[in-house]
């Protein structure tokens, strides 16, 4: 009995590893496969038109949250029926399996993960692929430390940059500044009174430079302003999928979002980190997106990109109604302006 | 008196009252004899992700407490061998193979409530095609991907014995929850919750030796 068990698990896990490659060429894909670098087992789900050549790459925020869940809102419709949309779960996010690979857990081993992802999205949609980098929050981060390494730029046409932070430093400081100047205005209008002042007590008290740990608060509190505002648009819950079959797995979701740092000395990096100097490198043409109470990553380290860089091709696009996440804000104006970067320079 | 000291003393007074309530059972048989194995197979649900598991249990331990009514309550103790899977589509298949010892009380109407503790090897199968960029750029498929964890686990079930009510009935059907991890995951452990609903069945071809004692009340 326990002979024909084991036969039949071995035959099964035969059968299982030898799966066929399936790559479609359609205006509806929805092609999922992984990707292994040093460690972890990264998906990557292609949705929308893979028939055009044109195909959006999402980077995204974090590190820990996802792409597959949480960027793949219905917001992401108007792009997915234009373009391939490529929604990839980062190394120790989403639904990323591995095993004890915190040694790795740096901020140049996720943009090697970048590289080796737009190498196999080549491989298997072609080489001539138009791929342009959409990236949110740590992802623009991500896509600096990416873009500005030897020749990566060359194999992407264009980034769209939504609310990167590719200066943690000055991302810290401008967040500060952020929330004592507009939550003063908000206190002295009567708003939100005990709120602001709790935020402007702690901002005025210290400074997010001290240490991660002070910088991280200084980010919790910038989210809490956020909801402060009437002015930023509140989006409608989206609906998850987690409980119908689907590549995600809300444990591994959950896991991961502690994993990132527990036992990882990754936060004690991005507190240091800013690509600042080596920005000049970038000759891509760039799209910043950036919401105007964005208190998490405020609109002036858009600015300092677009000030740095060698780009001809460059635009910083501040959204009046959005703070944060201005896909999920002001998805018509951020779908529009995207589509017109990328049809001005495919 | 301070928390700790205070926990100590209850701590202590419930290893004092152990003793004293055992007093009231007399052994009065103990001996090695032999039970055949018992057969085990369960659907298993990981949340909404069905899979299975079948294993062979191999009894170490038996005492049955025979009361005044005639009714007997068993105290069992058992290690399961098994293998089994779930498949979570796009995610991963999971395969494992183990061991579990379980502590098992079957009251005299056979009605059975159990507490499991477990460790398992597992290999999982990514749920999709997988690649791999060597160094030279070039773009590689990976066969059979996945990977092994160290999956633990405890568990508690219920059951009912069928037939006859006393230990020993060849069939009985089990509800079992239980809290299983894969390890090391990203770091961490990755939680896999499963609820299993199955049978177990005395074999009758195949028996192993084990410890049988009977304690009446004085």
């Amino acid at each position: 009995m326990i002979r024909l068990l084991s036969i039949s698990i071995v035959c099964l896990s035969v059968l299982w590893g030898c799966q066929r490659e399936e790559i479609t060429f359609s205006t509806q894909t929805k092609d999922l496969f992984f990707v292994q670098n040093q460690g972890a087992s990264m998906p990557v789900l292609v949705e929308g038109n893979t028939v055009s050549d044109v195909l959006l790459l999402v980077v995204h925020g974090g590190p820990g949250s996802d792409a597959l869940q949480t960027m793949n809102g219905s917001w992401m419709a108007p792009l997915e029926s234009r373009y391939a949309v490529a929604y990839w779960d980062q190394r120790n996010a989403g639904s990323t399996q591995g095993g004890a690979n915190h040694d790795v857990l740096k901020v140049a081993t996720f943009a090697d993960d970048l590289k080796k992802i737009i190498t196999v999205l080549k491989h298997r949609y072609g080489a001539n692929r138009r791929i342009f980098l959409y990236s949110h929050s740590w992802g623009g981060c991500l896509s600096a430390a990416f873009l500005t390494q030897a020749d990566n730029q060359l194999l992407v046409n264009g980034w769209i940059n939504l609310d990167g932070a590719t200066d943690f430093p000055l991302k810290d400081t401008e967040s500060k500044d952020m929330q004592l100047r507009i939550g003063t205005a908000e206190k002295t209008a009567g708003r939100n009174v005990a709120e602001w002042t709790a935020i402007l007590d702690y901002a005025q008290a210290n400074d997010p430079r001290t240490s991660p740990k002070v910088s991280e608060r200084f980010n919790d509190n910038a989210f809490k302003a956020i909801k402060l505002m009437d002015q930023v648009n509140k989006p409608g819950m989206e609906p998850t999928n987690d409980l119908r079959y689907s590549p995600n797995s809300l444990m591994s979701r959950l896991v991961n979002f502690y994993s990132v740092y527990a036992g990882s000395s990754l936060e004690t990096e991005l507190f240091k980190l800013s690509f600042s100097a080596l920005l000049p490198r970038l000759n891509l043409p760039v799209l910043c997106l950036f919401g105007k109470y964005d208190f998490v990553v405020p609109p002036a380290v858009g600015q300092e990109l677009l000030n740095r860089i060698s780009s001809t091709d460059k635009r910083l696009v501040v959204l009046n109604r959005s703070g944060h996440d201005p896909y999920a804000t002001e998805p018509d104006i951020v779908n529009e302006q995207i589509i017109r970067f990328i049809e001005r320079i495919r | 008196m301070n928390t700790p000291i205070l926990l100590l003393q209850c701590l202590f007074l419930v290893l004092l009252s152990g003793p004293l309530f055992a007093q009231r059972w007399t052994t009065t048989s103990q001996e090695s004899e032999q039970q055949p194995l018992r057969l085990h197979g369960s659907l298993l649900f990981q949340g909404i992700y069905p899979g299975f598991r079948v294993g062979v249990e191999r009894p170490i331990r038996q005492t049955d407490f025979q009361r005044s009514n005639g009714r007997v309550n068993s105290h069992q103790r058992a290690v399961l061998f098994y293998v089994g899977m779930y498949y979570h589509p796009g995610f991963h298949l999971n395969t494992f193979a183990g061991a579990e010892y379980i502590f098992r009380r079957v009251g005299g109407r056979g009605l059975i409530t159990e507490f499991r503790s477990s460790l398992a090897l597992s290999r999982t199968f990514l749920g999709a095609e997988t690649y791999r960029v060597g160094e030279a750029g070039i773009v590689e498929t990976v066969l059979a991907s996945g990977q092994f964890y160290a999956m633990p686990g405890l568990g508690f079930g219920m059951g009912k014995v069928l037939g006859k009510p006393g230990s020993n009935r060849p069939f009985a059907y089990m509800v079992n929850l239980n809290l299983t991890g894969l390890a090391p995951y990203n770091g961490l452990a990755l939680p896999t919750p499963t609820l299993e609903i199955g049978f177990r069945y005395q074999l009758a071809t195949t028996s192993v030796h084990f410890r049988h004692r009977i304690r009446t009340r004085q």
